[in-house]
């Protein structure tokens, strides 16, 4: 058992993003991710500016980092931006990401690199089907 | 029937060596199996037990360069728990087993049914 737990950490440990070891991940700016980022996140970052309430956010979220006490997870912040792309500086922070009626807690993993926020965050129920009293409305949480 | 073996795969004797390729190995179609035999040297529509010994040497060769069977399913399977792991909606979609690129799901969805379960079964 001891040496499967081992092998699981070493694979964690060298994660890489097409190529890129994490610990240059973490400390990388988001031109330099848009580079080695496939065509789509390419496209749009050349296409679109970044907006102010994209920028708060990021400023926000990053903030939530530095503060957070050592071994405990940052502050959620919460955002109703669900088509903001995952960038290296958002790793390790929580986002609430809004689907329209509540915030989702997503804690952001290196693995999310170049996914867009909506993604986590799913916008309906899903269909649960042959169960008496499933038609009421009520919001079943995902996990 | 007889079957010749090469890197543990069971190649019927008496098949072409493109269809015994490209049917009895995960991850090799026809055209793959044609442009193997091409760059062997050897000509598609030969039988398997016609091969000589260097032929059957130089396709076991190429074989083992390339991502078949095993490596290829794993690398599949590792594509699609990632999606799942990181808990994204194409993940969710995957696990669910329902089409994963937005199709409808009113009807058809046949494949997704049958395919989007994890592990996939290949």
């Amino acid at each position: 058992m001891a040496e499967v737990e081992q092998k699981r950490k070493r694979v964690f440990k060298t994660y890489s993003y097409r190529g890129v070891q994490l610990e240059q991940l973490l400390t990388m700016t988001t031109e330099e991710f848009v580079k080695i980022a496939p065509a789509r996140v390419r496209r749009r970052f050349a296409n679109k500016k970044q907006t102010i309430s994209e920028r708060v956010f990021l400023e926000k979220l990053i903030k939530a980092k530095k503060e957070c006490v050592e071994n405990e997870k940052p502050v959620p912040v919460k955002t109703h931006l669900r088509n903001v792309i995952v960038v290296p500086e958002m790793i390790n922070g929580v986002v609430g990401v809004y689907n329209g009626k509540v915030f989702n807690n997503v804690e952001i993993k290196p693995e999310m690199l170049g996914h867009y926020l909506g993604e986590f965050s799913i916008t309906y129920t899903p269909v649960r089907h042959g169960r008496a009293g499933a038609t009421t409305s009520r919001f079943i949480p995902l996990r | 029937m007889s079957s010749i073996s090469i890197l543990g795969f069971a190649l019927p004797a008496t098949a072409q060596l493109k269809i015994a390729l490209s049917t009895k190995i995960f991850g090799i179609g026809l055209n793959t199996a044609q442009r193997i035999c091409a760059k062997c040297g050897i000509s598609g529509s030969t039988r398997v037990q016609e091969l000589r010994e260097p032929q059957l040497l130089a396709i076991t060769k190429y074989l083992s360069t390339m991502k078949i069977d095993k490596v290829l399913k794993d690398e599949i399977n590792g594509n699609i728990g990632k999606k799942i792991e990181i808990g994204c909606y194409q993940g969710l979609r995957h696990k669910s087993g329902f089409p994963v690129n937005g199709q409808r799901t009113k009807t058809n969805g046949i494949n997704a049914k049958k395919l989007n379960r994890y592990p996939r079964r290949l």
